[in-house]
């Protein structure tokens, strides 16, 4: 599941230079640079909106957010039950031990009434399928989305840094970025997950559900790298650019470039890879769950496929529904992180 | 996920009188009825076990050293009772001094190696000095250098690494003299583990063997091991120089058991329905049912065997929840909902069950103490939730722990518990256990847990279990911190007891403290379920309860 | 060259501690008791723990055992026993190895084969048909879940069309005698088909883009139309010019992403139930057995560091530059 920085080759376009000189001359051509630093993101703008492959993932990752967040409350409401709520006796789990077919009627042991398993029981808690694939999406998306915040703060940070000071501060970042890369990555973030994380799994600070934290704090302290070195090569050629030089010759501050020079021409890589960066760790959330080291009692989309090896022979279905829903959500987000590269850099439109 | 069952470490706790059968006769005989010849195919999912006879500990190593093994003392290859009375094996009797520190076995002829050499005096002192190396760390050596049980004189010495030879394991001859620091009761129970067999002295002292390839690991029971690949294939063979004589009773129809290590459920299962594979314990939950079905149990191929297990949650009396809390105790016990609980690993898992002793516990009653009742619960809870706050820790590995978890924390909101109020901590592996034997631990209850014994006894539950006094700083194992003098003293005066009455008093004990006090929830009891081949002959089928499994020498095909 | 090449041992060798010492860390982190698993698991017995607790000093400060540990490795080769099965460590990953190796290199090879075709296919033919579905066969590569690409293969092929064993891993070089276990090459590529696809799809999605981006890049590199104004055949320009020049790259990046794929294997083998490293893993990680998690660590650390090495010096060979940063 790694992600290479070979695939994001974005580099800062014509507009982006435009808008930096005219930053930089500054003053009485304010008026100027407004209107220039508007026409760059207004560029990419349409030509993102052309990109229809890339509008129509940008529409369904906002549906599913719409989903997860407030479409999911509705259809706990409109069924009658929760996605943790337990129906063990016959029909939700049969005698067998078999989970319900979907439709299955169900009656609530707390309400005494009669509740519909739309896509049938999840596993033999009888645990209702649909409210929990729809559930699963907001830890999904919560997991995947903190922890690339995560990685991303981390790596920008020491990157740039790295790149923008050299000399030892870079020796030091770079060796430790070094070592990071070195580690057999999913076999200690598997380790972490199951040695640490049922103590982690307390901390939710009382809006996350149990587990989702623990995974973005494992995946930030290993996942940083990536975005580390993406930024220190960018960063390393910003600061050899002419204006860059034109601006240190003027006096700026250290602060004042890495401000109005540097940081505007992270913005497009950050985005791009960011993007792409939440498509992994989607994947990489339901691995783990899978492998019963992430996500317990909470809804998700890995532990909704690990239903599929109990019942794949009887219950075929059960690792049908995660599994689509893992291969859409990932697809939309590695369509919108092309679709954005190629609105920031029309060069690599051929890739 | 599947649990793996472990013999328990102080297996014997009373006299080792009590156990040895007097009568010669009870050994077992082949029966003749039965198919010699043929090997037997077993897959299991599990890494393979150590097989060197002074290192193997596990269930199933004990299982196929039970095979190889000749021992001094042994269990006949029988179901029932009468497989767990010890009966003279290469000894033919034993003397004990006066003050009881002296044990002389005088040895039988006529025993061999399945290299053919003679077994004598001198193989089982080999077996000692095994035991108790320091390089070859042996998980024997606890039992004979125990300061406070069996301490064999020298032992300590040779295991700290200053002596080769245990000095006070003497060859006379045709007798075997074993001198103790101190009078033990159990050192019969002990002697008689497969650590202590006839151990042959081609076997390096100081290093363990591992890879078997023909005649490197003899044994002078009725097989030995003829192959070990690690995880991969372990095999053994009829051994040819067991003939039949004094001591030598033991059955051995089949010609030899091959063990395919690391093999998966679902392919396992596949074999052994197509014949391919004559055992398979570790069948794939969603198929019980429909083998089941298709041969009926304990019939034909399909088996579900009770282990002497018992499962409960543990109620921590020495926290403020449930401390003096009988009434929440008892609810708790009526509010489990324990068929789901133990439906959780599928059909044939295991019986619900509501006091401790399980059917393989002597003494033990068919009774149901608690049925499920959530009206009775919640009449019992009312004005008994104290601070209204639990905690409750769970075991987080696999996937059948976290869901029974959740079937306990749903019985424990029925109750009336807020869900916000109820703390679930989670362990992976075996984890739970040490943190609950922690005295001070903040559990108000365990989830997933319980309790094994390969040891026949009450004793071994009621006591070890649930008696006060001996409750500690750490590694407790009375996970209810239940101390109660007054079944303190009942536990202690059960315990001198002998015969029937023992058992009855135990018995009533069981049902009592369940009734009375209730300072656990029992939830189950635990089957392995196996499926076997057409070949296999079922009337062979003949389930050893020390070490919780068919006797391989019993077994025959068709 | 040589100075180089002894900076970079050393630097792995120094990774290599660290690591170590990091795993070493963790299963301190958690309220491990090692002791536990080798004296019966559930039912230990205090007299035992404590003898254990003793005999491996798991009560020694960490740095202490961390030394006895890596005093072991180093002087011994010997990675200990394991916990939960008391077997013998170097044995157990001496069997399971050649299992991951096979999934590994087996599934490097089909995804440089598959990378191949489709990348340099739909280089060559841009926005034709088969370009499209090439394209969207990368895109359902990288997005969809190995582990679910598994169980459906399984499912399909396995369960349904019986064409293929549903799991399972037979030894290459035959299995022992008289055992009935499948074995010999025949069978070990039989029971190795799905692994390998299922593990190869996302890095042979991931190359097929990566190889098409290359060969079109080249193709219009000035060297590339020199050669065919000179009237070079197209055959020759397409093999000698172009490929060569566009999978250099590639074969460097291959070395790198074998150490990678390493981990990915995990789940290729948890969904197969394949006994190789990554199951073993799993095990010992459910089990509490940190001998044998600490000895997987210790292998495949080794395993990437060498790779890593192995790359470094290809590269330094083939750009002499490198050598003097």
């Amino acid at each position: 599941m790694a992600r290479r920085e070979q695939e994001i080759v974005v580099s800062t376009g014509a507009g982006g230079l435009g808008a930096a000189v005219a930053a930089e001359t500054g003053g009485a051509l304010g008026e100027v640079e407004a209107i220039r630093a508007r026409g760059y993101w207004e560029l990419i703008w349409r030509r993102f909106r052309r990109d229809k492959v890339a509008i129509g993932s940008g529409a369904f990752i906002i549906l599913l957010i719409l989903i997860a967040f407030a479409g999911a409350p509705i259809a706990k409401h409109y069924v009658g039950h929760g996605p943790n709520d337990l129906f063990l006796t016959a029909p939700a789990v049969n005698l067998a031990g078999l989970p319900a077919n979907p439709w299955t009627h169900v009656t609530n042991e707390a309400t005494g009434k009669k509740n519909v398993l739309v896509l049938g029981a999840a596993n033999r808690l009888g645990q209702d399928e649909f409210l929990r694939l729809i559930y699963g999406a907001r830890i999904s998306l919560e997991v995947a989305g903190l922890s690339t915040l995560g990685v991303m703060i981390i790596g920008v940070l020491l990157g740039a840094t790295a790149g923008y000071f050299r000399g030892w501060v870079d020796t030091i970042i770079s060796r430790l970025t070094e070592v990071t890369m070195a580690f057999p990555l999913l076999i200690f973030v598997i380790s972490l997950a199951a040695t640490v994380g049922p103590q982690l799994d307390k901390i939710t600070l009382g809006i996350f559900p149990k587990g989702v934290l623990t995974l973005v704090v494992i995946f930030s302290l290993f996942g940083w790298f990536y975005p580390a070195r993406i930024m220190r090569a960018q960063v390393l050629s910003i600061r050899e650019k002419e204006y860059v030089e034109a601006a240190r010759m003027i006096g700026a501050s250290n602060t004042r470039i890495i401000r109005s020079h540097v940081l505007p021409h992270l913005v497009a890589p950050i985005i791009v890879y960011s993007t792409l960066t939440v498509a992994s760790y989607v994947l990489l959330e339901a691995g783990l769950s899978f492998l019963g080291v992430g996500i317990k009692f909470e809804p998700s989309w890995g532990n909704l496929l690990s239903s599929g090896p109990d019942f794949y022979t009887t219950r075929p279905l059960l690792m049908v529904w995660p599994g689509l829903a893992v291969l859409l959500t990932t697809l939309a987000f590695n369509l919108l992180g092309d679709g954005l590269r190629d609105a920031f850099d029309p060069r690599a439109s051929n890739m | 996920m599947h649990r793996r069952l472990w013999l328990s470490a102080a297996m014997l706790v009373v006299g080792a009188s009590l156990l040895v059968a007097a009568s010669f006769a009870s050994a077992g005989t082949a029966n003749h009825a039965l198919k010699q010849g043929g090997i037997w195919k077993y897959g299991t999912e599990g890494a393979s076990v150590q097989v060197d006879p002074q290192l193997a500990y596990i269930t199933t190593a004990w299982w196929l050293e039970y095979a190889t093994a000749a021992k001094l003392y042994n269990y006949p290859d029988k179901a029932g009772p009468v497989g767990t009375k010890l009966v003279p094996e290469v000894a033919s009797k034993f003397t004990v001094s006066r003050n009881g520190k002296v044990y002389t076995f005088t040895l039988r002829k006529g025993f061999k190696f399945s290299d053919g050499a003679a077994v004598s005096a001198k193989n089982f002192k080999y077996a000692i000095d095994r035991v108790a190396n320091k390089d070859l760390a042996s998980p024997g050596a606890q039992f004979i250098t125990d300061p406070s049980g069996t301490n064999i004189v020298g032992a300590k010495k040779v295991n700290d690494g200053q002596a080769q030879h245990v000095s006070g394991v003497v060859v006379k001859g045709n007798k075997l003299i074993i001198h103790l620091t101190k009078a033990d009761g159990t050192f019969m129970a002990k002697i008689t583990m497969p650590f202590f067999q006839a151990t042959s002295t081609k076997l390096p002292l100081d290093k363990e063997v591992v890879t078997v390839n023909g005649s490197n690991l003899p044994s002078a029971g009725p097989y030995f091991y003829s192959r070990n690949d690690v995880n991969q294939l372990t095999s053994i063979r009829k051994n040819t120089h067991y003939s039949k004589g004094p001591g030598r009773t033991r059955p051995h129809n089949l010609a030899g058991l091959d063990v395919f290590w690391n093999q998966t459920e679902q392919t396992l299962f596949n074999q052994t329905q197509a014949n391919q594979i004559d055992e398979d314990n570790t069948l794939p939950p969603d198929q019980v049912q429909g083998v089941a079905n298709q041969y009926g149990k304990n019939k034909t191929r399909f088996w579900a065997k009770s282990q002497n297990c018992t499962g409960y949650l543990p109620l921590n009396m020495s926290n403020s929840l449930f401390k003096g809390n009988t009434n929440l105790r008892k609810a708790i016990n009526y509010a489990v909902n324990r068929g789901p609980y133990v439906g959780q690993a599928g059909p044939f898992a295991g019986d619900v069950w509501t006091h401790i002793f399980n059917p393989a516990v002597p003494g033990w009653r068919n009774v149901t103490i608690y049925k499920r009742n959530l009206t009775t619960a919640k009449k019992l809870a009312k004005g008994h939730l104290k601070s209204g706050k639990i905690t409750v820790y769970y075991r987080s590995s696999g996937t059948i722990n976290p869901a029974q978890a959740q079937i306990v924390r749903q019985d424990l909101i029925n109750l009336g518990f807020q869900a916000g109020n109820i703390t679930m901590k989670g362990f992976s592996g075996g984890n739970i256990y040490t943190a609950m034997g922690v005295k001070g631990n903040d559990a108000d209850m365990g989830v997933s847990m319980g309790w094994c014994s390969d040891y026949p006894d009450p004793y071994d539950w009621i006591n070890i279990l649930l008696y006060g006094p001996s409750i500690q700083a750490d590694n407790n194992v009375n996970y209810s911190y239940m101390n109660i003098p007054k079944w303190n003293k009942k536990m202690a005066s059960a315990a001198k007891l002998v015969g029937p009455r023992r058992l009855k008093v135990y018995s009533q004990m069981d049902i009592d403290i369940m009734k009375q006090v209730a300072p656990m929830a029992v939830t189950r009891t635990y089957n392995t379920r196996y499926l076997f081949s057409n070949r296999v002959n079922p009337k062979s089928l003949v389930f050893q309860g020390i070490y919780s499994d068919f006797s391989i020498g019993a077994m025959a095909l068709k | 060259m040589f100075r180089y090449l002894i900076r970079r041992i050393l630097w792995a060798v120094l990774l290599f501690i660290v690591i170590t010492f990091v795993t070493f860390v963790i299963f301190f982190m958690g309220p491990n008791d090692p002791a536990r698993a080798q004296c019966g698991g559930d039912q230990a017995q205090p007299a035992c723990l404590k003898l254990v607790t003793e005999h491996y000093g798991l009560d020694k400060p960490i740095y202490v055992q961390y030394w006895r540990f890596f005093k072991r490795l180093v002087f011994q080769q010997n990675l200990g026993h394991s916990y939960a099965t008391g077997q013998s460590i170097n044995q157990a990953i001496g069997k399971a190895a050649p299992v991951t190796a096979s999934l590994v290199f087996g599934g490097a090879i089909l995804w440089m084969i598959m990378g191949l075709l489709i990348g340099v296919y739909s280089a060559l033919k841009p926005r034709s048909l088969l370009d499209r579905t090439a394209m969207v066969f990368v895109l359902i590569g990288i997005s969809a879940h190995p582990v679910w690409i598994g169980l459906i293969f399984e499912y399909l092929f396995g369960v349904k069309l019986k064409w293929t064993p549903i799991a399972n891993y037979a030894n290459f070089f035959g299995a022992p005698k008289d055992s009935g276990l499948p074995g010999g090459p025949w069978q070990w590529f039989y029971h190795m088909i799905l692994p390998w696809c299922t593990f190869a799809i996302l890095f042979a999605a991931l190359y097929a883009r990566m190889i098409r981006a290359n060969v079109m890049e080249t193709l219009n590199e000035d060297f590339v139309r020199t050669a065919r104004a000179k009237g070079a055949p197209e055959r020759r320009v397409l093999f000698s010019h172009v490929l060569r020049n566009a999978l250099l790259p590639v074969v460097t990046m291959l070395g790198m992403d074998i150490g990678v794929a390493l981990g990915g294997a995990i789940f290729t083998e948890t969904v197969y139930q394949l006994p190789g490293l990554g199951r073993s893993l799993i095990i010992g990680v459910q089990s509490n057995d940190f001998a044998t998690v600490q000895g997987v660590v210790v292998f495949a650390t080794i395993a990437i560091l060498l790779f890593n090495l192995i790359v470094d010096v290809l590269y330094a060979w083939i750009d002499p530059r490198i050598r003097l940063t």
